[in-house]
This record gives structure tokens, C-alpha cells and sequence, in this order.
């Protein structure tokens, strides 16, 4: 059963008229993987931002989008308030503009939680002591009980997939969540969705401009460039054998380093 | 001259330009200009009207009113243009000091000025008066006194958030001198900032010199003054407002003439503002914008 | 050439009522030769920022010694001309106010008081991969990559002795990073200058690097040349390893 199906999405600048996506369109199974890949200003998080319907005002969008045969792009806003959240939920490069800073990591994600399932403190804290440990946050009440600028960016990541977690989404869209960490924190975050993969039955827009993670995660990928959709398919497909220019032009440059890096490493690439 | 090429483009701008300099021109030739003498009493011409001969019409001393306001743009705007130069100068010297450099330097600045923004500028002022005298120039040497720190504090705040940008840092490895770094990649990027300021209180500072004026600390009284004028037209608001017509469309039009130049002075000075005058663009490739995105996770 | 000797770095958290010091960097020694390349590896918030603040004598080291041939890099007079760097973030690389034509040239305006010819201006915009068209734009009329270009311009006017890069390459998109890498290595073999290349990204280092410093909690790890890479001993390098994704 198709999960989502955005037909002919198009997005343009009121003021100038300057199309930013053209006549874009792809589909999306329950509990797939989706990888949109671009380098910057190719329109990929404008893609994602148009089904969640979160664009700027100056940015004008067309094209129909059904979510479960749903049609999201004839809702009314009151009405697609709700479904983000708890139907499409989104995680965000940067975890340190994502929160709060003023105020206790806990204090957002209860209120997040309270405004979709009217959850009292008692219960959201249990829900997410449980999302917690999946993601592999150690010592849940003590981080609830911090501040955003006390923790990592990768445990804000971890925290805002929890918290997606929590709302069991149909579609988590992530937005280069591994882009702004550091080796390691990448890793652990890849590992979670990973992880989220196989334990649930989420599926999930991945956008990213590093195509090491994205073959890493995903089942399908989308490229994108200039606003438009060059290539779409199988992620290994593709990898292995790129038909348009674009595409492997992305795979050599990518591929340059890392050659170059596994030919320093020798034999020893962990992979 | 790329800045004046640019105002010349923004007529708001250019007319406020062209109404200030015709303004200062007129306030400093005002003896050759004015019709009539400006301390002149003639009782028979009390309230009259506009004539051919007081194109302005007479006040309750039956003096000529254009010619109080030609002798009044002196006092009322050119000095205290004068005493905001200075004030804003010294503000912004310090200002920069104090923002660039940081550190102790900055901590003895600031708490100078909180000390200096504890005191009330008006006791300040007619404590300084009481000490020098009566008259304009005393009172316009206690704003200066008085006002410096404000401006030092708020130019302070904005040189601050530029100090820590990348080509600040660039021009600060490659051995650039302080003073020309300051001079040459702070203070383009905060003159927007300071003209701001320093023209919203430009507005401020006239009428508190007339209000000093009132009290009888500054000009005295038979020399023409905007804000003397305006409150000598007070005591008859009633019966004939028309007296203080003249004035206050007189000090609204030279602060008006000051923001407008100052917000001109910003896009002609501002290359991107320059080129694309959609207010949506503005300046988002200096300040990143903080992007709250707390409201999208949700 | 560029030498750093027992270099210690604190800096004060204003607490309420008591200061504490945080420490940032602890004994720090390097040195880098003309022609080679080091690789400065953390995470972030492992101090290599700062030590990089510290390399270009923007900040004073608590302790300790940073030279520039033998003389203090802390004195201004001494960096003109040899010290340069290329930041991570190019939108606020560049004066907004100054056209490419003028930053490229300010620091050689700072340098050396004589006339500056138009050629230089244009064959260091050729060798950067610009075409001379672009010394009348605004930084605003650049992309990351081409604004990339004109900071790397910039370091290299005065031909300087070693060149800072502080994530230069961090920002930009993966098929971008291969041409700035691309472009700085034929740059360095042609200016013979060194380059201190300090990232999180370690498959990007070993690209261009010669040597690699591991560095954790401000301190060094391990040094370790890059053809030796898979022979690290450290732990911490050893998990950077593991954890790398590759493609």
C-alpha cells in the first residue's frame, strides 16, 4: 500500500517567481526508507518541507500529496496542524536552534506531547523513558532534566528522534540530521534510525547531501538537482549504476575521497 | 563618490538630504535672509494674521514669526546637531574601545557609564548651569557630558556581535592595526546602528533643549528659539493655535528629514540592500537568522 | 617553521558568584614545515577551534609558546604576510561591504604599500578556478564555493608561509569539498606553504594531509602520519575509526 504519493509537486517564490521545485513526484511504502539527495539549493528540504506544508509565506505550492489516500494538500491548516506531529514528523539539522535554549529539554517535550495526546507529566515521562533507552540515551531523568546547550548535538539529535519515536508517526521526515556532528555522533545516530528501521514500521524521508549515509540507510533514493528530480530508484541500482551525469558526477566526487581514504587504510576499512 | 550616486537614486533620501543642508544654510545666513528683526516687539501687530510683510503673521509680542523661526534654526537645530556630533563621537570612540578590545578595558568603560546613566540628565543639566552660567552653550555642554555614555553602551552592544564575525578575525590574523580593522570593517557594518540611534535622538534632544529653554536656562528670552516658541504658543493653545503651527511642523520636519536620511544612508551604504530593495531580503546575509524552529518539531 | 610549544588555554565561566577556569587546551606541542600539511582531527567543542585562534595570534595562550620562524606569533608585525586562514563559515567570510576585487587585495594593501597590478588580481582569481568577471561582485552574489574560492585567493595574495584552514572545507557540498581540496593541494605545491587543516571530517584529512593530530578534550591524542593511519594505538582513534562511514 502506497504510504504517501506527492504528485507533481511544484513550489515557487511569490515575489519573484522563481521555481525552486518543478513537477516533482514519488511515492512512498509503509515502513520504506526514501533518501533525497542534492547538493545545497538543489530543493530537496524545500521537497520536505512542502508536504509538511511548513514553507515559508513568500513560498507558493502546487501538486497534490496523499498521506493513507488522505489528501493533505486539501486540508485546511487548523487541520494539518494536526497531523504534523502525529502522522508526518520532522527532524531537524541543527538540535541546539530546535529547542528552547531558555527552557529544560523536558519542558518542550512534554508540551509537545500534551498538544497531540493530551498527555499528563506522569505518562509522558513514561512514554519517553522508553523511547529514550531505544535510542540509547543512558539515564533518561537526568537528561530530561538538562539544558539544551548542556548536552552534545548528537544527544539533542537522539533526543528529537526520540521524541518522534514517541509520537509514532507514520512518516518521519529528517532533514541532514547527521550534517552538523561529528564523526562519532553520526555514527550513533545512524545507528538509531538504523535501529528505528528495523524495530518499527516507520517509514522515512531521508534527506542528505552525503551519500555514504544514505546508502547506509535507505532503500530508495531521489536526486535532485536544480529543483528537479534527475534520477529516482533503488538505492543499490543507482549506486552501482548511474545513468544520468548528475548522479554520477555526485557518486565520483564522493567516491574520489573515499577511494583515496581506502587506499591509505589498506585492508582495513571498517565498512 | 558611490554613496552620494546611490542617495541621489532614493528621492526620500535626496529631498531629506537637500531640506537639511538648504536648512543649515538658511539657519546660518538667517541675518541676511529674514525679513524682518526677530526681537522686534510691536504691540499693535499682536496675534495678526499672515501678512505680505510677516509672511508667518506676529506672536503675542507682535514679533515677525518667520523670522524667530530663520534666527531660531541655529540654536534649535545647529547646535544641537553640534552637540549630538559630539556626543555620539565621544559615545562612539569609547563605544568601540570598549566593544573591541573587551576585557578590562571594557568592565572600567561600562561601569564609568553606568555611573554616568545613574544621574538624571535634567538635575545634571541645571546642576552644570548653576556651576557655569546660564545659556545655550552650558546646556549644550551638559548633554554632551551627559549623553555620551548612552550612546557608548548602545554602540558598545552592536560592535560586539560584529567583533566575533569571520573577516573580522581574518583581518585581525593577516597583522592588520586595530584602529584600521575598526575603522575599516566595524564601523560600516554599525553605522547603520549609530545613525539609527543618533537620529531618534536628535528628535529628543530639540525639544529637551526647549524644555531647558522654558525653564529659562537656555537661550534667553528674547532670542528666538523652536521650543521657546512653542511653549510661549502654549499659553494660548486655546484661542490661537495657529502659533504653534509653525514650530512644531518646523520640529517634526527636521527629525522627520533626519530618520529618513539615516534609513537612506543605511541602503545607499549597503550593497545588497542596494540592489534589491525587497525588505524580506534584508541583511540575511550578515545575520544568519536565528531560525526558531522549536514550532516545526512540533 | 610554525612551532607551538606547551601550549595551555583556559578561559573563564562567569558563575554567579565564584569564577571558575575551564580549561580548554592542555600541552600542546606541534610544529609544521613549509610544504606539508598537519591535520588538526576532533570533535566538536574539543578545543581544535581555539587552538586555532591561538595558531593565528588572535588569542593569547595562557602558557606556553607559538613561534612563526623563531619569533612570537602574538606580534602583529611579525604575521603580515605569513599568516593566513580560510574560515569555515563563507557568508560572514567576507566584508559584506567590499567587493571580491577589494578583499582579495586588502591584505595586500596591509602588506606592502606599493601599487598593486590588475594581473595579479586576475591570475589569482584564474588559479582559484574564477573567472576575472567576478572582482566586481558582492559577497552576496557568491555561492559557498566560488565565496570558498575568493577566501582561499585571499590567503594565498601574500603568498604567505602557512595558510590556517579552520573547517574550510566543512560547509560546503561533498562534490564542492573534492574541488576545494583539489584546489588547495595544487596550491600548496606551488606556493610551497604549510597548511594546518583542521576538521572533524577525517576521510576529507587524509585526502590532503601529510600528518594528523588526534584530538580530544584538548588534548593530543596521537600524531601519526597518514600512510601509517591504520596503525593508530590510541583508543579514541581507534573508535574514530570504526565509527567512519564510508561509501
Amino acid at each position: 500500500m502506497k504510504l504517501l504519493e506527492v504528485k507533481h509537486l511544484k513550489v515557487w517564490e511569490v515575489q519573484t517567481g522563481n521555481v525552486i521545485v518543478h513537477d516533482t513526484s514519488f511515492t512512498l511504502e509503509q515502513g520504506q526508507c526514501l533518501a533525497i539527495v542534492g547538493e545545497s539549493g538543489s530543493g530537496k528540504s524545500v521537497t520536505s518541507r512542502a508536504i509538511m506544508r511548513l514553507n515559508n509565506k513568500n513560498l507558493q505550492q502546487t501538486g497534490e500529496i496523499f498521506l493513507k489516500n488522505e489528501a493533505l494538500h486539501l486540508l485546511s491548516e487548523k487541520h494539518m496542524q494536526r497531523k504534523r506531529g502525529k502522522n508526518l514528523c520532522m527532524i531537524l539539522q541543527n538540535g541546539m536552534t530546535a529547542f528552547d535554549p531558555s527552557c529544560l529539554i523536558k519542558v518542550h517535550l512534554y508540551e509537545t506531547l500534551h498538544t497531540h495526546f493530551g498527555w499528563s507529566e506522569n505518562e509522558s515521562e513514561q512514554a519517553l523513558m522508553q523511547v529514550m533507552e531505544k535510542v540509547n540515551l543512558k539515564n533518561p531523568q537526568e537528561i530530561l532534566h538538562k539544558y539544551p546547550h548542556q548536552l552534545s548535538g548528537g544527544m539533542l539529535q537522539r533526543m528529537m528522534i526520540a521524541l518522534a519515536l514517541a509520537l509514532e508517526p507514520d512518516i518521519m521526515i529528517a532533514d541532514e540530521p547527521t550534517t552538523a556532528l561529528d564523526t562519532i555522533s553520526q555514527y550513533e545516530v545512524v545507528q538509531q534510525f538504523i535501529n528505528i528501521r528495523q524495530q518499527m514500521n516507520c517509514a522515512i524521508i531521508f534527506i542528505s547531501h552525503d551519500l555514504g549515509v544514505v546508502r547506509k540507510i535507505a532503500d530508495k533514493v531521489l536526486v535532485m538537482k536544480d529543483g528537479e528530480v534527475v534520477e529516482q530508484g533503488d538505492v543499490q541500482a543507482i549506486f552501482a549504476n548511474p545513468q544520468h551525469d548528475y548522479t554520477k558526477y555526485l557518486i565520483a566526487t564522493r567516491g574520489a575521497i573515499n577511494d583515496h581514504f581506502k587506499k591509505v587504510m589498506g585492508e582495513n576499512v571498517p565498512c | 563618490m558611490n554613496v552620494l550616486k546611490n542617495l541621489s537614486q532614493d528621492k526620500l533620501g535626496i529631498t531629506s538630504l537637500i531640506f537639511i543642508v538648504v536648512l543649515t544654510f538658511v539657519g546660518i545666513f538667517a541675518p541676511l535672509i529674514a525679513p524682518n528683526d526677530p526681537i522686534a516687539v510691536n504691540m499693535q501687530l499682536r496675534y495678526a494674521s499672515p501678512s505680505w510683510e510677516y509672511l508667518l503673521g506676529n506672536d503675542h509680542l507682535g514679533r515677525c514669526i518667520l523670522s524667530r523661526m530663520l534666527y531660531g534654526i541655529q540654536p534649535s537645530v545647529l547646535w544641537v546637531f553640534v552637540a549630538l556630533a559630539a556626543s555620539v563621537s565621544i559615545g562612539a570612540i569609547v563605544g568601540f574601545i570598549a566593544g573591541y578590545f573587551r576585557g578590562n578595558v571594557d568592565a572600567v568603560i561600562m561601569r564609568i557609564c553606568d555611573v554616568m546613566l545613574s544621574f538624571p540628565v535634567y538635575v545634571i543639566a541645571i546642576a552644570i548651569v548653576a556651576i557655569l552660567g546660564v545659556g545655550l552653550g552650558n546646556i549644550l555642554i551638559a548633554f554632551v557630558l551627559m549623553k555620551w555614555a548612552w550612546f557608548a553602551r548602545i554602540i558598545r552592544t552592536s560592535v560586539m556581535q560584529y567583533v566575533e564575525l569571520d573577516y573580522v578575525k581574518y583581518a585581525q590574523a593577516i597583522g592588520m592595526s586595530h584602529p584600521s580593522i575598526i575603522v575599516k570593517h566595524i564601523l560600516p557594518v554599525t553605522f547603520s546602528d549609530i545613525a539609527v540611534v543618533a537620529s531618534s535622538s536628535m528628535g529628543s534632544m530639540i525639544l529637551q533643549i526647549s524644555g531647558l529653554s522654558f525653564l529659562g536656562l537656555g537661550i534667553k528670552a528674547p532670542n528666538a528659539e523652536w521650543g521657546m516658541m512653542l511653549s510661549e504658543a502654549r499659553e494660548v493653545m486655546f484661542t490661537r493655535p495657529e502659533l504653534m503651527i509653525a514650530p512644531g511642523v518646523a520640529i517634526v520636519m527636521v527629525v522627520l528629514a533626519f530618520n529618513f536620511l539615516s534609513d537612506s544612508l543605511q541602503v545607499a551604504l549597503h550593497p545588497q540592500l542596494r540592489q534589491s530593495n525587497q525588505s524580506q531580503q534584508k541583511l540575511k546575509w550578515f545575520k544568519a537568522p536565528a531560525q526558531h524552529e522549536k514550532e516545526v518539531v512540533k | 617553521m610554525l612551532k607551538v610549544e606547551n601550549v595551555d588555554k583556559s578561559y573563564k565561566t562567569h558563575g554567579f558568584l565564584k569564577q571558575h577556569r575551564r580549561k580548554i587546551l592542555t600541552n600542546i606541542n606541534l610544529e609544521c614545515q613549509r610544504g606539508e600539511c598537519l591535520g588538526i582531527i576532533g570533535e566538536s567543542g574539543s578545543g581544535k577551534s581555539t587552538l586555532g585562534r591561538l595558531l593565528i595570534g588572535i588569542e593569547q595562550p595562557d602558557c606556553g609558546v607559538i613561534t612563526i620562524h623563531g619569533k612570537q606569533i602574538r606580534d602583529r608585525k611579525q604575521r603580515k604576510g605569513h599568516v593566513s586562514v580560510v574560515f569555515q563559515d563563507y557568508r560572514s567570510s567576507i566584508n559584506p561591504f567590499y567587493s571580491v576585487e577589494k578583499a582579495i587585495l586588502e591584505p595586500l594593501r596591509d602588506y606592502k604599500m606599493k601599487e598593486i597590478s590588475d594581473e595579479l588580481l586576475d591570475r589569482l582569481l584564474l588559479q582559484v578556478g574564477l573567472s576575472p568577471d567576478y572582482k566586481y561582485k558582492y559577497p552576496y552574489e557568491l555561492s559557498g564555493g566560488e565565496a570558498q574560492r575568493v577566501c582561499i585567493a585571499r590567503a594565498i595574495a601574500t603568498e604567505p608561509t602557512f595558510i590556517l584552514l579552520d573547517e574550510a572545507i566543512s560547509s560546503l557540498d561533498v562534490s564542492v569539498q573534492l574541488q576545494i581540496l583539489d584546489l588547495l593541494k595544487t596550491l600548496k605545491s606551488e606556493y610551497n606553504m604549510g597548511y594546518i587543516f583542521i576538521t572533524h571530517d577525517l576521510q576529507a584529512a587524509a585526502y590532503i594531509c601529510d600528518r594528523m593530530m588526534i584530538f580530544k578534550d584538548g588534548q593530543v591524542q596521537e600524531t601519526i602520519a597518514t600512510k601509517n593511519l591504520p596503525n593508530v594505538q590510541s583508543s579514541y582513534a581507534r573508535k574514530l575509526l570504526q565509527n567512519l562511514i564510508t561509501f
